[in-house]
């Protein structure tokens, strides 16, 4: 293999892939990316075998093609400290040198035969929705996930999708986050049969690597994984198995239910100011719907109480939910906070559900009151 | 031989039977002497089960060019996950499974393995050191081989099932490995490339109680040497326990400044010394001698000592507790010396 590249653009490319290559692991392979050079393409690879990327590298001169192991903290400092425009490399099989203007540097490559392999998108089948769509799936569930219990499934955001429909949702048991949006489905297209519970982390990274794209994403879902490219990445990810909870069914189905639209910005900043003397022992706030208006009472032994009002379009009988501020404001705070959301809930021992006009939707189960 | 185990054959067919009706189980218990090839076996059972040719499962026979096969063998298969006990615990712990208090939940075989397979059909666990569970990684274990993940394949090796906690017992298949017989011991040696002496060769393996990873510790002169060394002493009637203990010491030390190589060494010495003893046994009681010639012939000379079975007995049992205390983080000098008082005590 023999190239020349711009540094800028190739440090760029390899700090993206950089992201997945694990601080630490058992398998030395994988604190390696993978240099795969044709004629009319560069790519780079990483995994740390739950999830890989491919990212095209642009503006390189190819003189000779080849596929090359580099040892990705050295290979990283090298272009990093290097002030040079342009970086020739020149591998065989068993080490490269990378040229500088005056600076040479000779490193030892492994058997590329021993990295695992990463999955190209050759699908025929696929969804196809915008970047910005698919950002905002993510980053309104991705919060909701519970990397932290054995229940490995909750860890991940479930990927739904059925007649030009897709549906991205996440919970940790107490609260679940739902958004939704329409995609464009290649003919022919047949939703995987199986599950799809893509790992927070994989989803974290699709997030960032999509964010300056404002172009079309790919999605393809298979059995054990699933694919999604953007204009320069492929990112392939494994799912994760075990059972999600059916979702479809948290949400209530109220037929006697109040519903009512708030400002978002003046109720965010009530729930964080009640939320101000909740301790971790007592974390609960009282959401008292009165006639007129809502109030918001929180208190704790050790440091005092609070109350904040706020007037509301409601005047039936009182009502007092209590529920966890850091849920409410965890859902308040990946919305515009200049529009309305709506709050749908019945008493204090059901579910209340929060939703927008864009298919976005939150329930959020009430702590128990007499506590 | 099936894919280059040897002197397993018992157990392979026992796998192929189940392999071919399709009934491989869950939880693999391997147990058996140190050194015998459970790890071989369980890699080579993983890359068979694991093959990306057709009916690779069935027949059990890799087919060594694959993808698969390729990435088992550098030890980079995304499906293959083994846990070994690390050099400074002494106890395989929690967050080998589930990550440490930092990262609870979010790294660890058990984590690994709630992710579907990325290259085969089935995902493999290999948990080396079994033995050594303590009480919370052996029951963090429990969900995982109560209910394991569908097609997920757990092997726990151990040189014993009684040194599983029974919960772990009752969810496992327990699969026995015998001794290796000395001539493939001595083969192995010489087509591994550690002995080319066939002679020296067929002296380790007969030392070796049928390990070929104690036979490759024999192989080391110094430790070779220590060993008649120690016969020499145990033999005499009345131990010089000053002397005795001093040469042991002086060899502990000559292993090295960290720890966990000395303690490895005293280990090994006291294995010579339980070697000694359990032969003495076979001769008083009646049964026939085993081991090499220098044991035999230490135990032949030991006989004008007049001890009885009782005594042997004592000692060997001072000898195991020795091994609990060299685990457990004792003064070497101390234990050392505790040691051979006890052994030299009439």
């Amino acid at each position: 293999m023999k190239i020349t590249c711009q540094r800028e653009k190739f440090l760029t490319a390899l700090q993206t892939v950089a992201a997945v290559v694990p601080t630490r692991s058992t398998k030395n392979i994988l604190q390696n990316v993978k240099l795969e050079i044709g004629d009319n393409f560069a790519t780079l690879m990483a995994t740390d075998l739950e999830v890989g990327i491919r990212y095209e590298v642009s503006n390189i001169q190819v003189e000779r093609p080849g596929v090359v192991i580099l040892p990705v903290a050295r290979f990283g400092a090298i272009l990093r400290e290097s002030a040079d425009e342009m970086i020739r490399m020149n591998a065989n099989d068993r080490s490269i040198v990378i040229q500088g203007e005056h600076s040479e540097f000779n490193l030892q490559v492994t058997d590329p035969a021993e990295f695992p392999p990463i999955a190209i998108f050759e699908e025929t089948q696929y969804v196809e929705l915008s970047a910005r769509l698919f950002r905002e799936l993510i980053h309104r569930t991705i919060f909701a996930t519970d990397n932290e219990s054995s229940r490995y499934a909750l860890g991940g955001i479930l990927i739904d999708i059925e007649n030009d429909h897709i549906a991205a949702v996440a919970t940790d048991g107490r609260r679940l986050a739902k958004m939704e949006g329409p995609v464009t489905a290649t003919d022919g297209y047949v939703p995987s049969e199986g599950v799809t519970i893509v790992p927070s982390r994989a989803m974290q990274l699709i997030e960032r690597t999509i964010s300056d794209s404002e172009n079309e994403v790919r999605i393809a879902c298979h059995a054990n994984d699933i694919l999604v490219k953007s204009q320069y990445a492929t990112i392939y990810a494994r799912l994760l198995e075990g059972r999600f909870p059916k979702w479809r069914d948290v949400f209530p189905k109220y037929s006697d239910a109040v519903r009512m639209d708030l400002l978002i910005r003046p109720f965010y900043a009530a729930v964080r100011q009640a939320a101000i003397v909740t301790t971790e022992e007592s974390r609960g706030i009282n959401f008292t719907f009165g006639s007129g208006a809502l109030v918001l009472t929180g208190q704790s032994a050790d440091v005092g109480q609070s109350r904040i009002e706020i007037p509301i379009p409601y005047d039936g009988a009182e009502v007092t939910i209590k529920l966890d501020p850091r849920f409410v404001s965890d859902f308040l705070r990946v919305l515009d906070l200049d529009k309305t959301f709506n709050m749908t809930w019945k008493d204090g021992e059901n579910a209340v559900l929060c939703s927008t006009d864009d298919g976005y939707a939150y329930v959020i189960m009430p702590l128990a009151r007499d506590r | 031989m099936w894919q280059t185990i040897q002197g397993h054959d018992h157990v392979i067919d026992r796998f192929r039977l189940a392999a071919m009706r399709g009934r491989l189980s869950g939880t693999y218990l391997l147990v058996g002497p140190e050194g015998v090839g459970k790890r071989s076996m369980a890699v080579q059972l993983a890359k068979a089960i694991l093959c990306l040719q057709q009916d690779s499962e069935q027949s059990l026979n890799a087919c060594n060019a694959c993808e698969s096969c390729r990435l088992l063998d550098s030890g980079n298969h995304p499906d293959f996950h083994t846990i070994t006990k690390r050099n400074d615990r002494q106890l395989v712990t929690i967050d080998l499974l589930v990550g440490d208090q930092n990262h609870r939940n979010r790294e660890g075989l058990l984590v690994d393995m709630a992710y579907k397979p990325a290259l085969s059909s089935r995902k493999i666990a290999m948990i080396d050191d079994a033995d050594l569970f303590n009480i919370e990684s052996a029951n963090t274990l429990l969900k995982t081989l109560e209910e394991p993940p569908p097609g997920a394949i757990i092997f726990l090796i151990g040189t014993s099932q009684n040194r599983q906690l029974p919960t772990i017992r009752s969810r496992s298949q327990v699969i026995r490995f015998g001794r290796l017989a000395d001539d493939l011991v001595a083969d192995l040696l010489i087509s591994k490339g550690i002995i080319s002496d066939p002679t020296r060769a067929k002296e380790l393996a007969s030392a070796s109680y049928g390990s070929i990873s104690r036979a490759i510790q024999l192989a080391d002169e110094e430790l070779w040497q220590f060993r008649a060394h120690l016969f020499q002493c145990l033999v005499a009637p009345g131990i010089d326990r000053l002397r005795v203990a001093r040469a042991a010491a002086k060899f502990v030390d000559g292993a090295g400044t960290e720890t966990y190589v000395r303690r490895v060494r005293l280990q090994q010495i006291v294995h010579f010394a339980i070697d000694f003893y359990r032969g003495i046994l076979r001769s008083q009681s009646g049964a026939d001698p085993e081991g090499d010639s220098l044991l035999r012939q230490a135990i032949a000379r030991s006989q004008t000592d007049a001890t009885g079975p009782d005594d042997t007995l004592r000692r060997l049992d001072c000898c195991l507790e020795m091994l609990t205390y060299i685990s457990r983080n004792v003064n070497l000098a101390t234990l050392i010396e505790w040691w051979i008082d006890a052994l030299a005590r009439p």
